[in-house]
């Protein structure tokens, strides 16, 4: 058994095997092997208690599926199951996500990296810069003038749509 | 003692609002530009294009030549990561240049084609990358500056059998 430590101080009780699933986790037990009990707690400092529980969540669904046995010889039913699992559990909002993806990059687990960066991609599709601004919490510091001239011109093959 | 532990106290509430206020925070998107770049690179150019009007960290991010990589990557089957095409691509002016020029027209015009199947769209898609290659190769040999440069398109003008 591991314990992980939030930031706000609430320990998330692991099953090693599961835990393994973050490389950053798999190579400090490696590390710390043989050695005393105490050994066995990790610190995730950079982030809240709400996250730990997401990703042991996420963990324990694909310890179920592990994925190289996943690719190899699961059936098509599964496979669409999981993928139904994966967008229900990455549908939430963007500072979740964020706080996903900063977790999935520390902790080092590549999947849920690239599923929660995925997920953001394709809130920020298909919008206007003021709503992907707005979403994303951040200000447009470009003056006027740029906003006019510079930008418009530098992108201006996704405004002219001269090859529909 | 009283005052002591009523100045411990507060300290200890003034830590606990400190914590709050970065917790209330979180984590901004702009705050590390690696996994900024990891989610431009999974855009669509369009939206990239408009992801590079949101703020200047942004349009940085968007005119790096790995997230148009990525971009590119995405539509070919097979010939992602060659480091062959990558550096075919680079002497020719990058990833975005390519996009822009030419990969992004051609997917353009193969979705207003309308309906095609998907086997259909892999074929075309692969096909349209290796066309774009050749029109992005083309481009490049049209602005050098040399002596023989119009001489030997020519060829171009004349209709090619390629079945």
């Amino acid at each position: 058994m591991i314990t992980l430590i939030s930031s706000d101080k609430r320990k998330f009780h692991v099953l090693e095997e599961v835990a393994n699933q973050s490389l950053t986790i798999r190579d400090v037990i490696e590390d710390r092997r043989g050695r005393r009990r105490a050994d066995r707690i990790i610190l995730v400092t950079n982030i809240n208690s709400k996250i730990p529980e997401k990703v042991i969540v996420y963990w324990l669904r694909h310890f179920l599926m592990p994925e190289e046995i996943a690719h190899a010889s699961m059936s098509h039913k599964k496979a669409e199951k999981l993928k139904k699992w994966e967008a229900k559990f990455f549908d939430t909002d963007i500072d979740t996500l964020n706080d996903l993806i900063l977790a999935a990059d520390s902790l080092d687990i590549p999947s849920l990296f690239d599923g929660a960066c995925e997920k953001v991609s394709d809130i920020l599709k298909n919008r206007s810069a003021e709503e992907v601004g707005e979403i994303s919490k951040i200000e447009n510091e470009f003056t006027h003038e740029e906003e006019e001239e510079e930008i418009p011109s530098e992108n201006a093959w996704v405004w002219r749509n001269e090859f529909a | 003692m009283g005052a002591e532990q009523e100045q411990e106290q507060l300290e200890k509430e003034k830590e606990q609002d400190e914590d709050e206020d970065t917790m209330d925070r979180g984590y901004n998107l702009n705050d590390n530009v690696d996994i900024l770049a990891e989610i431009m690179a999974r855009l669509d150019g369009r939206s990239l294009a408009v992801a590079a009007c949101v703020c200047r960290l942004w349009s940085t991010v968007c005119k790096q030549d790995r997230v148009w990589e990525a971009l590119c990557d995405r539509h070919v089957i097979g010939g992602a990561g060659d480091p062959g095409t990558r550096s075919v691509v680079a002497a020719l002016g990058g990833y975005r240049r390519l996009y822009r020029l030419c990969l992004g027209p051609a997917l353009d015009r193969l979705t207003c084609s309308g309906e095609t199947t998907d086997s259909d769209k892999q074929g075309w898609a692969h096909l349209s990358l290796s066309l774009s290659l050749s029109l992005f190769s083309i481009d490049c040999y049209e602005r050098l500056e040399g002596k023989q440069r119009p001489a030997s398109l020519l060829f171009l003008c004349k209709p090619v059998n390629v079945a």
